[in-house]
């Protein structure tokens, strides 16, 4: 158990480590506070609070300044990540060719609401994105950084059944140095939720009060 | 720091030092027996094709022709819906749809026996490329764009060369009007007069901003761009800086395109490397360099004074115009901002003359357009082609007609600020002026043509759920309007709205179009007004008879499933996904 902390504490370090030598390099460009987001949401899978107070205090800018740009781009996490994203592009050439079906039947596999199923559900964040530039072969569909093309909702199945392998697979062999857990300790009021930033939840709500 | 590296570094080069790598690197590849090029754009890439280079550089290792072979992975070689593709040289052969266990048959039967390879041969004269005037596209697909050496050998950096050597800024900018070249992004501003307005501010630091941000869903020419050609890319925004006086560049992309962000950065290596930018270019006066930004994910940030902010490391939100960005953009200085394919066009302008650009085209646009191609069509793609040329043209020869047979029905041009073109406009000349005239525009270049299956209101519902979620929220009209605008349209999809919604829905579309603050929500109900005015009878069918033709939307009493936007915010079991089949 110590070993486990004790190792923790070094991969933090190393992290911090990481982050300053970015900072470091940014150091005199104007201008540089989205790249030195972009940098520390890679080190750290997303942006946790000490962080940002960090980088503000760093960069000489208002705490308020970092924290209005991290959550006014929709591609800055607040809260830590699932662990892995099925991206669905929705552009339009997608959408017309059927990916709001790809989309469902991600959903559908991935948050299944049916007691009965919820052994089968995937560890997956779904995530539909605007356009993912593969017009040409639509529908597209992302499974964190490997591109499917010409994705059907009959063969989204499949295709997850077959990320789901290579992934647990990857995990299994990276076991111990994954992510930090979900349940985020360095942002202890997060809640799940809270995944979406503030900007997506602001429009969930806005449809909500609809019906 | 930086500054002190560049200092440091090799003397500038020479024209001709530029002449004798070109000259060496082309004599280098005629030794090869053979030259397999290999698609590596995003689509091609992610159908397989980087397997297909290994699959390649084995048969020629097991063929003992290894070292006698070239095999380079390219840009973009425009058929993406049959991708991957490979060609072949020589005897110039395209491949389409080619897998890794061909790989071996096409080498023994194209190089070995000098026979193409019949079941997957793409015809020399196949409609798709037929009736194309690659400018833009011209080394697309037919150089390694991880290679300047690659792009010098095919005329790269001569147009730089000879800009910064042999005319003051003046001439180039006075070549550049007289070319009639207008700006590609979908604004359509004559670029040299831009050019001039920034060439004349008093400030001594000046940019030039290379706007990359392609938000527009179903458009990818830049990207294709980015990937393909990068260098084509930093040579036109080096002229643009000669010419108005910039001594840097930012070239601002979407953060969704990573291997576009890998290609450019490499690209801005190798150029400062040689160096043929850094300082005192080809022993010109004129110091330049490029950087890279890359945005976060928001829509608007494409906006040209929102993308500024964001270059400063703001908040990516628009602010009202004038001032305009020429006068005072970047950190408060005069900054050029033009979109990729017109700086794509700059170097081949600068070596051919104003004269040979302007001979295509139309009277008011001209020049050539890059437009991606998708939707339900039989060749999806890249495609270049004379402005003026007719949508029909477009759709029915290059695209080869609507896949499976089914009816034409609509095409959208200029993504959710554009319009829907019914069948009865489809001689339209796509330029600035003609889609403009038929209730759409041009804008950047994204084409997706519709067949029966599409429901139009459907589609309105979809491009204004886009725009709701894009809009920054910083003026009323947009934030409101567009939330509003979903609404109705939300309400009719599902069969619960009465005809005066309809007048309210072109009321408050004119209104969100005439008071929004930047591009965003001014253009954001042009889709709808569009559909409106072409496909009304889908409108009131949905309305009075409770049914949608085409049969993809469910009225509400026909589920019990809660309607949400067909791109939900949120992916938790609560917020399901739209109701379409």
């Amino acid at each position: 158990m110590a070993q486990i902390e004790k190792n923790q504490a070094i991969e933090a370090e190393n992290k911090h480590k990481q982050l300053d030598r970015a900072l470091m390099r940014q150091q005199g460009r104007r201008g540089a506070l989205i790249e030195v987001l972009h940098e520390a949401q890679h080190i750290f899978g997303y942006l946790p609070r000490d962080i940002l107070g960090y980088i503000a205090a760093s960069l000489q800018l208002p705490p308020s300044h970092v924290f209005g740009v991290a959550s006014f781009y929709p591609s800055f996490r607040l809260h830590p990540p699932a662990g892995h994203t099925i991206t669905v592009c929705m552009g339009t050439a997608c959408y017309v060719n059927g990916a709001s079906r790809v989309l469902r039947a991600a959903e559908e596999r991935c948050h299944p609401r049916a007691e009965s199923e919820q052994h089968d559900r995937i560890p997956f964040d779904v995530h539909a994105v605007h356009c993912l530039g593969s017009c040409g072969s639509g529908p597209v569909m992302q499974v964190d950084d490997d591109l499917y093309l010409h994705t059907a909702a009959e063969t989204v199945e499949s295709a997850l059944d077959q990320c789901v392998e290579t992934v647990r697979a990857a995990d299994h062999a990276s076991d111990g140095t994954t992510e930090a857990s979900p349940s985020g300790e360095i942002f202890p009021e997060s809640d799940t939720s809270g995944r979406q930033d503030a900007r997506n939840n602001d429009s969930a709500a806005g449809e909500t009060d609809d019906t | 720091m930086r500054e002190i590296t560049i200092q440091q570094r090799a003397r500038p080069m020479t024209l001709e030092e530029l002449y004798q790598i070109g000259r060496a690197h082309r004599e280098r590849v005629a030794t090869f027996r053979a030259e397999i090029h290999v698609c590596g754009s995003g689509g091609c890439r992610s159908a397989g094709s980087e397997k297909l280079l290994d699959a390649f550089r084995a048969a020629c290792e097991k063929k003992k022709i290894a070292s006698d072979v070239r095999i380079i992975t390219t840009g973009c070689m425009g058929l993406c819906g049959q991708g991957p593709l490979v060609r072949i040289l020589p005897r110039e052969t395209l491949y389409a749809g080619v897998t890794p266990e061909k790989a071996e048959r096409i080498v023994s039967s194209h190089i070995i026996r000098e026979k193409p390879f019949r079941s997957l041969l793409l015809d020399a004269d196949h409609p798709f490329y037929a009736s194309q005037t690659p400018i833009v596209l011209r080394h697309m697909g037919r150089l390694d764009p991880e290679s300047i050496e690659d792009y010098i050998a095919h005329g790269g950096y001569e147009a730089l060369a000879k800009a910064v050597t042999y005319s003051a800024p003046e001439h180039v900018i006075l070549e550049i009007r007289n070319s009639g070249l207008r700006g590609r992004g979908g604004g359509g501003y004559p670029t040299g007069l831009k050019w001039d307005i920034v060439r004349r501010g008093t400030s001594k630091s000046k940019y030039v901003v290379c706007n990359a941000d392609e938000g527009d869903p179903g458009a990818f020419m830049d990207r294709a761009l980015l990937e393909g050609n990068p260098h084509a890319i930093l040579e036109g925004m080096a002229i643009a800086g000669y010419a108005v006086g910039a001594q840097q560049g930012y070239i601002y992309t979407r953060g969704e395109y990573p291997l576009a962000v890998e290609r450019m950065r490499h690209a801005i290596r190798e150029a400062e490397r040689l160096p043929v930018i850094g300082n005192r270019i080809f022993e010109s006066g004129f110091s330049f360099q490029v950087d890279l930004r890359i945005g976060a994910g928001a829509f608007v940030s494409g906006e040209e004074t929102a993308l500024l902010r964001s270059i400063e490391g703001k908040r990516g939100q628009p602010q009202p115009r004038p001032p305009y960005p020429s006068a005072s953009g970047l950190w408060g200085e005069p900054t050029l901002v033009n979109n990729t394919e017109t700086l794509a066009n700059v170097p081949p302008i600068v070596l051919n003359g104003a004269r040979w650009f302007s001979g295509m085209g139309t009277e008011r646009s001209r020049g050539t357009k890059v437009i991606s191609l998708a939707g339900n069509l039989r060749n999806t793609g890249l495609i270049e082609v004379p402005m003026g040329t007719s949508l029909r043209s477009i759709i029915f020869d290059i695209g080869g007609g609507v896949r499976e047979n089914r009816a034409f029905k609509a095409v959208q041009t200029g993504g959710p600020s554009g319009g829907c073109i019914p069948s009865q406009h489809l001689d339209a000349a796509v330029d600035f002026e003609s889609l403009a005239q038929v209730g759409s525009m041009m804008g950047s270049g994204g084409m997706i043509v519709m067949d029966d299956t599409a429901c139009m209101v459907d589609v309105a519902a979809y491009f204004m759920a886009f725009c709701r979620d894009e809009s920054c929220g910083k003026c009323i009209p947009c934030r409101v309007g567009t939330v509003q605008l979903y609404r109705i349209l939300d309400r009719i999809r599902r069969g619960g709205a009465t005809l005066q919604d309809l007048d309210i829905l072109e009321e408050l579309a004119v209104m969100v179009k005439d008071t929004s603050l930047c591009g965003l929500g001014r253009s954001a109900p042009n889709p709808v007004i569009s559909i409106l005015h072409y496909f009304r009878r889908e409108f009131e069918d949905h309305i009075t008879g409770r049914r949608c033709p085409a049969g993809v939307c469910l009225m509400d009493n026909e589920s019990e499933t809660a309607a949400t936007a067909p791109l939900p915010a949120g992916t938790s079991p609560q917020t399901e996904g739209s109701v379409h089949e």
